[in-house]
This record gives C-alpha cells, sequence and structure tokens, in this order.
C-alpha cells in the first residue's frame, strides 16, 4: 500500500483535523434529497402501518369467524368509510391536519436575499417569514390520497408553531368563511384554539394553521403568502 | 436485536451527504448516492447487530458506492475526470465563500489514494470512532489513526497547493492560505 508507513503515536496527536474540514459541518443536505428521502420514509412507514393494520384487524376476524366473516369484515370497512375511493381528491380541510403535524426533516435551508426558502412545492417558494418574527424549523412530505402536499412549520418567539401546507392541485373547500386581507381572498376553515386559512395559488392549494396563534396573525402571513 | 428506524435516514441525512460527496467528489453523484443507499436501506427491515444507526447507514452508503463504482467501471465512462464533474460555479460568482471551500476540500478529499479516503471520512466527515472506522474498513484501530493522519496532511496540501481542485495525492507547493 502507498505511503502506508505507520505513523507515530506522537505525529497523531500533533495534527488535529485541520479547521478547513470543520467547514464540512455548514454543508446540509439539498431541500430536493431531503424532501425525497423523507417521502421515501413516509412510504415505508404507511406501508409498515398499512400492514400492521390489516394484519390486526383481518387476523383476529378470521381465527374466530372463518372465511365467511371476512367477507362480511370487508364490507362493513367499506360501509364505514374505512375503505374508501381513492381517486377522490381530498378536501382543503382533510389536508389541513397535516400542518398540525410534527415534522419529519429539519428546516430547509435560507435562499440567498433570506426572504424564500429553498424549500417549495411546485412553482411556489415557501417563504423564511423572519421579518415577521417567524423562522422555519422543521418540515415533512406526505401524499394524501394520491396529492402531494409539502409542508414547513414555523415558530416564533413565543414558541408558537403553524403548519404551511401546500398541496399539488386546486382541492375542493366546503364551508367556512371568505375573508379578503390585502387584496386577496382567504377562507378560514376554523378559528379558535386551531386556526386554519385556506387560499389557492399557481394551481395549488395553500393551507396555514396554528394553534394558539391569533386568526389575524394567520390572515397577515397568508395575505403575504397568497 | 434492534431495528434500525427509518427515520434515522432523515436524521443523519446532512452526515450521509456530506459522506456521499467526499467519496463521489461531486453534489450530483452524492445527490444519487444517497438516494439509491435510501432505497437500498429501505427495501426491507433491517437489523443492528449491535452498531450504531450512523454506522449502519455509513457502512451501506459506502457498499453501495463501491458497487456503483464497479458497475461503472463496466460501462463506457460517462464523465472523465474530477474536473468535468465540477459544479459550474466559480469562485466570484456569487457563491457564499463556505459553499466553496467545502467543494474545495470535498475535492480534495476525493481526490485521495482510496484507503486514505476512506479512512478520513470514516472519522472527519461521518463522525465514527477509530474504532467503529476501523469495524467499517475492516483494518485495525492504529491502522485507521495512521491513514487518517496521512489524509489529513495531503488535503493540506491539496489546499495550499491549489484550493483543492488538484489531487491531493499531488505535490504541494506554494502555500495559498492558513488552514489552521
Amino acid at each position: 500500500m502507498m505511503d502506508e508507513q505507520m505513523a507515530t503515536e506522537d505525529d497523531i496527536r500533533a495534527i488535529d483535523p485541520p479547521e478547513a474540514l470543520h467547514v464540512l459541518d455548514d454543508v446540509v443536505a439539498p431541500d430536493r434529497l431531503r424532501m425525497a428521502v423523507a417521502e421515501r420514509v413516509a412510504d415505508v412507514r404507511r406501508a409498515q402501518g398499512g400492514e400492521r393494520r390489516l394484519r390486526g384487524r383481518l387476523g383476529g376476524v378470521l381465527a374466530g369467524a372463518g372465511a365467511i366473516a371476512a367477507v362480511f369484515v370487508v364490507l362493513g370497512l367499506f360501509a364505514n368509510g374505512i375503505i374508501t375511493d381513492q381517486t377522490a381528491a381530498p378536501s382543503a380541510r382533510a389536508v389541513a391536519p397535516v400542518a398540525l403535524r410534527a415534522a419529519t426533516a429539519p428546516a430547509p435551508a435560507v435562499r440567498p436575499g433570506g426572504e424564500l426558502l429553498v424549500a417549495q412545492a411546485g412553482p411556489i417558494a415557501f417563504p423564511t417569514w423572519t421579518r415577521a418574527g417567524w423562522r422555519a424549523v422543521g418540515a415533512r412530505s406526505d401524499m394524501v390520497r394520491g396529492h402531494d402536499v409539502r409542508t414547513v412549520f414555523y415558530a416564533n418567539g413565543a414558541g408558537r408553531r403553524i403548519g404551511y401546507a401546500i398541496a399539488d392541485a386546486q382541492l375542493p373547500v366546503a364551508g367556512g368563511e371568505l375573508v379578503t386581507r390585502r387584496g386577496t381572498q382567504l377562507r378560514v376553515l376554523a378559528r379558535g384554539t386551531t386556526s386554519i386559512v385556506t387560499w389557492r395559488r399557481a394551481g395549488r392549494t395553500c393551507i396555514l394553521a396554528g394553534r394558539g396563534v391569533p386568526l389575524e396573525r394567520l390572515l397577515t402571513l397568508a395575505s403575504y403568502a397568497a | 436485536m434492534t431495528r434500525l428506524d427509518p427515520q434515522a435516514l432523515v436524521t443523519h441525512l446532512d452526515r450521509l451527504y456530506r459522506v456521499a460527496w467526499a467519496l463521489c467528489g461531486s453534489r450530483e453523484d452524492a445527490e444519487d448516492l444517497v438516494q439509491e443507499t435510501a432505497a437500498r436501506v429501505l427495501a426491507k427491515p433491517r437489523r443492528l447487530h449491535g452498531q450504531d444507526e450512523l454506522a449502519y447507514l455509513v457502512r451501506a452508503l459506502r457498499n453501495t458506492f463501491l458497487l456503483s463504482r464497479r458497475t461503472r467501471s463496466r460501462r463506457p465512462q460517462e464523465v472523465a475526470t474530477l474536473d468535468q464533474v465540477e459544479p459550474a460555479e466559480r469562485r466570484g460568482a456569487g457563491m457564499p465563500e463556505v459553499a466553496l471551500e467545502a467543494r474545495e476540500l470535498f475535492t480534495a478529499i476525493a481526490a485521495l489514494p482510496d484507503d486514505f479516503r476512506h479512512a478520513l471520512v470514516a472519522v472527519d466527515v461521518a463522525g465514527l470512532s477509530y474504532r467503529e472506522a476501523a469495524d467499517l474498513l475492516g483494518t485495525r484501530e492504529a491502522t485507521i489513526a495512521s491513514r487518517v493522519y496521512r489524509g489529513r496532511e495531503r488535503v493540506v496540501e491539496a489546499l495550499r497547493s491549489g484550493g483543492g481542485r488538484k489531487q491531493a495525492g499531488g505535490e504541494a507547493s506554494m502555500p495559498a492560505r492558513s488552514l489552521r
């Protein structure tokens, strides 16, 4: 082996990692890679969860009542809506809980300029909202009935947390209350302890949700993002 | 026996990406390598056999790298040199200084002879202990220590002599910047 003569213990102690190597600590994976890996992991988790649920449900029933009972169970699942039509688009209200879940990936990096994050959903880049007192603290990526939903989570100085989710289509929105802020039409789906605001942009559905955050605060942020 | 939590891939993603970049010498190849490793690791449940999850993932990444390199060597070369796979951005093109320094470093590490590179990547980039690195590379701790030492020396020399764009195995010439 070339140059394989052993360094002495003193040699080894004499040279710490060069400071230049510490630069590598600042290198983070690009957001597209983070999203792709997070999606793969989420797929595996969903598959594992589905397998376990199916085994649990069907295993017990089959053992007790046999194959005929299993048919009834499956019919029952359809009747109760546990098995649903996977082709129907979810409503914005159905997607909104994603924006309140836990992050599965670190906060995306900030683009030069400081206004936008490197994370984006189609043509829409997520904002930093730092000037409004928020900072990105995490992200996640989900598939909701065949629709890609990207979410970035933000926290403010008071420790409040909000989630900004963007679904890859114009999802149906029913109910709620239409409000206008800075000339932008927004729809309030929930107000109170949990506030949810939705709007459409570039053929996508945007959802901003938070617990314990004043609705007006969400509307202001949404009006800047819309 | 402990199972690998798939979430570990997300938790250690930045580190895996750095390891991949140091092995491949290019960001694009590093992304591909991490994606391929993730796909392989997630293909079935994995057991850790007493290993730390980071050590397990670094081993999986390295194995995928070696496998892809063997496969590639049997195919016609699409890219011939490190210069050709350098990202388009150059010094002064608006990229942060840190990014430039990191790119030079990765290039210098990727140009190290295999043994030095794998030892240095395992210890300095992945952050494994000498014992874990020795286990990963199938050698003794003392050998790892020696290789890491030589690898660091060469990286420092390469950066001094040309910002890491030249081969880290090459001769050093005039110092260009302070490293320590």
